[in-house]
């Protein structure tokens, strides 16, 4: 009894490490949303610079892209990619844009700039799951 | 499987598999995450490149301007992971805008394509098809780098490991296992050194304790293994073991010193040798059966032979060994040496069956003899006879010689009889001066004869006592056995009938036992039974017989006499009937019964009892002579004090005789309690007159015999005048004596005349009264008494 206990586990086990998980998006994909992405960076840019109404302050905000970050998040239907900008002083922002499909395109419908909070409590609440 | 006898082999098997497992799967992990990371990074690098030549081409008109298209768009193939490109418009490629030139991506290698939209203008788009290479490449190096990195890892895993465990556990056990080694060979005890304080550490620890200990063991049961092998060898007890098979296992110093073997001679064979032949058949059919099944036998006797021949008796005791409550096959024997008590028990024996004097073999020593025979096969024994010897006159010889010219006699007389036996005949001495011989194998009766005969003519010559000589003769009874029978107590019982028998005929004869003696016998027991049943149902009666006084014929006393009546209306006779309560030994109840009832029937009489003087005579058996019978005498005058002076006992002359110290003791106290005696059946027999003058003796009876030889007056012959002469004497010696005289069966006149012309006073007989029951007796009293100073009332009791 106690060899087959043995045995069985070590077939599990076995299993268990050599499998290979799917990714749930492929590499075109991925190219897509990081071009759609770079496309909306770009058609935004006001001379090179990327600007930002700050309602709440009552200012714009100009900020320089920096650094796009390969992990990427989906949201339902839609997908958010996360990008490092620096404000005009050199400080980094957290930009978060929210990309949906169109089409057989991509298009970012919205853009959270130093608001990651919401993102991560619907990160914690199971809404907002890393793409594999 | 012996790779599994290896502890450190068990552990590799143990933990490579594990090991591979855990490096396999963290490999796996390991090459994932790299792979993703690289898809992730491929992804965003291509696609941030895609963007930015996406928004380029935005700019340029590439319908236009083809070249500046193309030029932008080989700037996606600088990426390793863009495998071709195309312009789209409308939904239909641009020949001519496409990397690589003229080609795009017909049979490029891409394994994806994706559309990114030129401007947000879906009539324009870039096809870009993706190569995996970047990927598989990445996966690849993974892959080859997880082997190489395994097999390096579980290499110097098992280096380390076996290294490891050489260090912290093989060369410990080993030294462990080389002093249990050395415990299991050589039993010496080894402490194994350990500083350390993990398992094995405790392990050896606990060995070095338990070596402490079983040393400690070991000490103490040597010791008593010392103590047991003194106490097995030392002990004076023949003590050894043996096996199931009788094989002995051990055997003890002390066994070995008392029957002389060597231990080699003994130990590892058969028990059964050291045995006498018929021990070795007792011992394997009776003895080992039995131990096996019992587990215990006890004091068995065996006859033992030592090493150097000799045997000796021996007991054999033995119980199985156990242990922890399991029988062993295995038996401890102990032998008791009983050689010298069975010496003296042969000896004993041979006291206890041999008579002292003749050395012959005594009762004892017959009744073995005959049991032997009786378990003997009739035709291993033949034809037996056992004859009983009887020495006449031999009493005479020891009373006038005395008793050490008895016993000389006697032996003379064994030595006779022993000399005319068959060698095969066992000649026996009874008792007293009876022997008896066992004859075996005779060829018939008439050998029986011969032999008897010539025992008795052994004595025709008489026996020299010193300076007298001794003349005795024999009486020989002889008892044959049937040819299916032998039943030693009846041949002994036909023996002596028949001995009696040859006395009777006028003794130094021989009888054979007949069938007349057996009717004889038959007689006896069927009168032994009459007299138990007469006793027990009150069937005896007494008569009583006046004496009388011849000067005056006046009647002076009665006689009590015994009457048993019979079917016929007549008595039994009464000699017969007291000879056989004598023989059986009745006569004490019997007697008993006579004097208590004549003292009552006597005192009960007024006719007897009223007149002054009037005596009552009792006889009294030589068997009821014991020393309690004066006591039983004192204790009936006691209860009676009126027959002081009026009883008399009667004893037989030949019974005073022959215990004449007893009987003059006896008579001496009887007289004390006013009872006198009388000698009874005076002039036959012994006739001693010296005996008259030491007996305490009131009265003498002349026995009738005598009394009617004097005969008749006219035919005076010789043997009338001896016997007038004898009476005359005899009545003489009573006058000076002072002692009346009594003559019985007095039937005639003449008699009656002669006894008084000779002086004798009273008399007894038919010709006065015959014996009457006692209301009779006491008319024929009151009738013939003389009446007190009336000489005109005076009777003769002859006349009447």
């Amino acid at each position: 009894m106690r060899k087959l206990s043995q045995a069985s586990f070590l077939a599990v086990a076995l299993a268990c490490a050599f499998h290979v998980p799917a990714f749930a998006a492929t590499e075109a994909e991925r190219t897509a949303l990081h071009a759609a992405m770079l496309q909306h960076i770009d058609r935004q840019a006001v001379n090179g610079v990327y600007l930002h109404m700050n309602l709440a302050k009552g200012t714009v905000d100009q900020f320089a892209p920096a650094k796009a970050h390969p992990m990427m998040f989906e949201f339902g239907e839609h997908f958010v990619l996360c990008t490092d900008f620096k404000d005009k002083d050199g400080k980094a922002a957290l930009v978060d844009f929210y990309v949906a499909k169109r089409g057989r395109n991509y298009a970012v419908f919205q853009t959270e700039i130093n608001n990651r909070d919401p993102l991560m409590k619907l990160m914690e609440a199971g809404k907002v799951k890393s793409v594999d | 499987m012996p790779i599994l006898r290896s502890v450190f082999l068990k552990f590799l098997a143990i933990q490579v598999p594990i090991f591979l497992l855990l490096m396999a799967t963290g490999l796996h992990l390991l090459s994932e995450y790299r792979i993703r990371v690289s898809q992730e990074q491929m992804g965003a690098r291509i696609g941030m490149l895609a963007g930015r030549v996406a928004s380029m081409l935005a700019d340029v008109d590439a319908g236009a301007d083809a070249g500046a298209a193309n030029q932008l768009i080989s700037i996606l193939m600088s990426d390793r992971g863009v495998a071709c490109v195309e312009f789209i418009a409308d939904g239909r490629a641009v020949s001519g805008i496409s990397a690589p030139r003229m080609v795009g991506c017909k049979g490029a290698k891409a394994a994806q394509f994706t559309t990114i939209a030129i401007a947000g203008d879906a009539a324009q788009e870039l096809r870009i098809g993706l190569s995996t290479e970047e990927i598989e490449q990445i996966r690849k190096e993974a892959r080859d780098f997880g082997w190489v990195i395994a097999a390096a890892s579980l290499l110097l895993a098992a280096t380390a490991g076996g290294a490891g465990f050489r260090s912290v556990v093989s060369r410990r056990l080993d030294r462990l296992l080389a002093a249990i080694r050395q415990l299991g060979e050589t039993g010496r005890y080894t402490h194994v050194e350990t500083r350390s304080h993990d398992e094995i550490g405790t392990v050896i620890r606990a060995f070095n304790r338990m070596q402490d200990a079983l040393a400690t063991e070991r000490e103490r049961v040597e010791g008593t293994v010392q103590k047991l092998d003194r106490l097995y060898n030392k002990t004076p007890a023949l003590l050894f073991t043996m096996d199931d098979q009788g094989v002995v296992m051990g055997v003890s110093e002390y066994w070995l010193a008392a029957t002389g073997f060597r231990r080699n001679d003994i130990a590892g064979r058969s028990f059964e040798l050291c045995l006498s032949i018929s021990s070795r058949r007792h011992f394997k059919r009776d003895l080992m059966p039995n131990l096996i099944a019992g587990g215990l036998v006890r004091e068995v006797p065996l006859e033992v032979v030592r090493h150097d021949g000799s045997c000796a008796d021996m007991l054999f005791s033995v119980v199985q060994s156990e242990a922890n409550g399991v029988a062993l096959p295995e038996y401890v024997c102990v032998m008791s040496d009983v050689t010298q008590l069975r010496l003296a028990e042969k000896e004993l024996r041979d006291v206890a069956l041999t008579d002292y004097l003749t050395k012959l073999p005594n009762r004892f020593g017959m009744n073995e003899r005959m049991q032997q025979l009786a378990g003997m096969a009739r035709a291993a024994r033949g034809v037996c006879a056992v004859m009983l010897i009887d020495l006449d006159n031999f009493k005479w010889v020891n009373d006038t010689f005395g008793h050490e010219a008895g016993d000389q006699l006697l032996i003379a007389a064994s030595q006779r009889i022993s000399a005319v036996v068959r060698p095969a005949d066992m000649v026996i001495r009874l008792g007293g001066d009876e022997f008896a011989i066992i004859c075996a194998q005779l060829v018939d009766v008439g050998e029986a004869r011969t032999i008897a005969g010539r025992v008795v003519d052994a004595f025709a010559a008489g026996i020299p006592l010193g300076d007298n000589i001794g003349y005795v003769s024999a009486s020989v009874g002889i008892s044959m056995a049937s040819d299916d029978h032998f039943t030693p107590a009846c041949l002994i019982r036909q023996a002596d009938q028949a001995m009696y028998a040859a006395k009777l005929e006028g003794k130094n004869r021989f009888a054979v036992f007949s069938s007349s003696h057996q009717r004889d016998e038959d007689a006896k027991g069927f009168m032994l039974e009459k007299i138990k049943h007469g006793l027990d149902h009150d069937e005896f009666r007494l008569h009583f017989q006046p004496l009388i006084a011849l000067n005056g014929m006046r009647a002076a006393g009665v006689e009590a006499l015994l009457r048993l009546p019979s079917s016929n209306s007549s008595f039994e006779s009464i000699e017969h009937l007291i000879r056989v309560a004598e023989e059986a030994g009745m006569m004490e109840r019997l007697g008993g019964w006579v004097l208590k009832s004549a003292i009552d029937q006597f005192v009960a009489t007024p006719a007897f009892i009223d007149e002054p003087d009037f005596y009552l005579t009792v006889n009294v058996s030589t068997r009821q002579l014991s020393h309690d019978f004066a006591e039983r005498v004192a204790a009936l005058m006691a209860e009676t004090p009126r027959m002081k002076g009026r009883l008399v006992l009667e004893i037989t002359e030949t019974a005073a005789i022959k215990r004449f110290d007893l009987v003059c003791e006896l008579l001496v106290s009887i007289r004390a309690c006013g009872v006198r005696i009388a000698i009874d059946d005076f002039g036959v027999g012994y006739s001693s007159l010296s005996y008259i003058s030491r007996l305490p003796v009131d009265m003498i009876k002349l026995d009738r015999q005598l009394v009617q030889s004097l005969a008749p007056a006219s035919t005076v012959s010789t043997e009338m005048r001896k016997n007038r002469a004898l009476v005359r004497t005899v009545a003489t010696l009573a006058s000076e004596l002072q002692v009346p005289l009594v003559a019985e069966g007095v039937e005639t006149i003449e008699i009656s005349d002669m006894l008084a012309e000779i002086g004798v006073p009273f008399a007894q007989g038919y010709l006065f009264a015959r014996p009457m029951p006692v209301s009779e007796a006491a008319s024929w009293v009151a009738i013939f008494r003389r009446p007190q100073g009336a000489d005109a009332d005076v009777v003769d009791v002859r006349a009447a």
